[in-house]
């Protein structure tokens, strides 16, 4: 494994990312976000001697990506909407969906794990019936996704001297996609400059911190380190 | 106070957004019929707003150990990709995948998406209305195929 690789994977299309609506007047303006500079960011890293790679925005990542990047760097940042569901009253998110599979949650009838099948008519149906298996972690995984916090940390393993770093979505359990990469992108700002993930983590969280003073829904949304 | 989700709603112009080009097509085995698929990926128009539809979310949590209750809460869903699934010409279910919109805060006018959600639909009586069946389907959700599907 490479001390001087950073993957984040961005699971999103551009489109999802946050948005303005201003009214003026009968007259009204969406403008998109075109979210931080990824490309900057990698030039920065590329000084530091440390390797940046920014996969996407798109939704077409496979396993064999996560794998590879679990392998081979040292950081894998995954920053997406999380699938799921409202458990009670909050979002859970409990699978990040790949192209060719999935990340799913432990639950009652499955010990959670990554699944590699074929996703067809909306249904995956499994390359193998042997159960999932929990991918194992890298040094730092960030899951920058709603609410990660509840289940989706718990379908890695995540060896001793590993750090998982989760959001709880808050009151609600959501968090907005552009403010997940806006955080993912200071978190590895930071980690570029000193390596320290708790350092990091609190720039990730002044940016929920600001982003819940123009939206409710981010309000309260906190980082978090496992164990 | 508990409420209970029975009847279902009508979801306007689901079937509709699916376009007419799929993007994946195939067949299964539901219990001895056979059903036929076809996905299509919805997109939107540059410059237009996302079209979104209100999905309910039922759920239940613990109050406490003796106190249970169903939680009510309303999204706005942007449908990515329809999965409509048919016996001979009958439509008889399709699969949602989406994600979660959020409406423009009034004060601030910031708004975004979150979750991602896999939805099930079922015309459950042949009146060509989708209602609403599962949500958070598991990986291998296989629709149902109702009585009057299965009458020639």
């Amino acid at each position: 494994m490479s001390a001087k690789i950073i993957d984040v994977f961005l699971m999103f299309t551009a489109d999802e990312r946050n948005t303005l609506t201003t009214t003026v007047g009968k007259k009204r303006k969406v403008v998109l976000s075109k979210g931080p500079n990824w490309q900057g960011l990698i030039r920065v890293a590329k000084k530091a001697e440390i390797t940046l790679n920014v996969y996407g925005p798109s939704k077409s990542v496979n396993a064999q990506a996560i794998t590879d990047s679990f392998a081979k760097s040292s950081a894998t940042i995954i920053v997406g909407h999380g699938a799921g569901s409202i458990v009670g009253k909050n979002w859970v998110s409990n699978q990040i969906k790949l192209s060719d599979g999935t990340i799913i949650a432990p639950d009652g009838t499955s010990p959670g794990g990554l699944v590699v099948g074929n996703w067809e008519g909306g249904r995956l149906t499994p390359a193998s019936s042997a159960a999932p298996v929990k991918p194992k972690i890298n040094d730092v995984t960030g899951l920058f996704t709603c609410n990660s916090h509840d289940k989706l940390r718990d379908m890695f393993d995540v060896p001793a001297g590993s750090e998982l770093v989760s959001n709880d979505g808050g009151k609600d359990g959501f968090t907005r996609i552009g403010t997940l990469e806006q955080a993912a992108y200071e978190f590895i700002e930071s980690f570029i400059r000193n390596g320290n993930v708790s350092k990091s983590a609190a720039k990730a969280q002044a940016v929920f911190k600001r982003s819940g003073e123009v939206f409710q829904g981010d309000k309260g949304d906190t980082i978090l380190l496992k164990p | 106070m508990r409420l209970y989700y029975e009847a279902g709603w009508e979801v306007p112009g689901l079937l509709q957004a699916a376009g007419k080009v799929p993007s994946q097509r195939g067949t299964l085995d539901i219990d001895g019929t056979k059903v036929e698929y076809e996905s299509f990926t919805i997109r939107g128009s540059p410059g237009a707003p996302a079209r979104t539809y209100r999905l309910m979310f039922l759920s239940h949590g613990s109050l406490s150990e003796h106190d249970r209750a169903d939680y009510v809460t309303w999204q706005s869903i942007e449908p990515k990709s329809i999965s409509v699934y048919r016996v001979g010409r009958k439509v008889i279910g399709a699969i949602v995948e989406g994600v979660v919109r959020f409406d423009a805060d009034p004060k601030t006018g910031a708004g975004g998406t979150g979750g991602e959600v896999r939805v099930a639909y079922q015309d459950v009586d042949g009146s060509g209305r989708m209602k609403l069946a599962l949500q958070n389907l598991p990986l291998d959700f296989r629709p149902e195929v109702p009585a009057w599907a299965k009458k020639e």
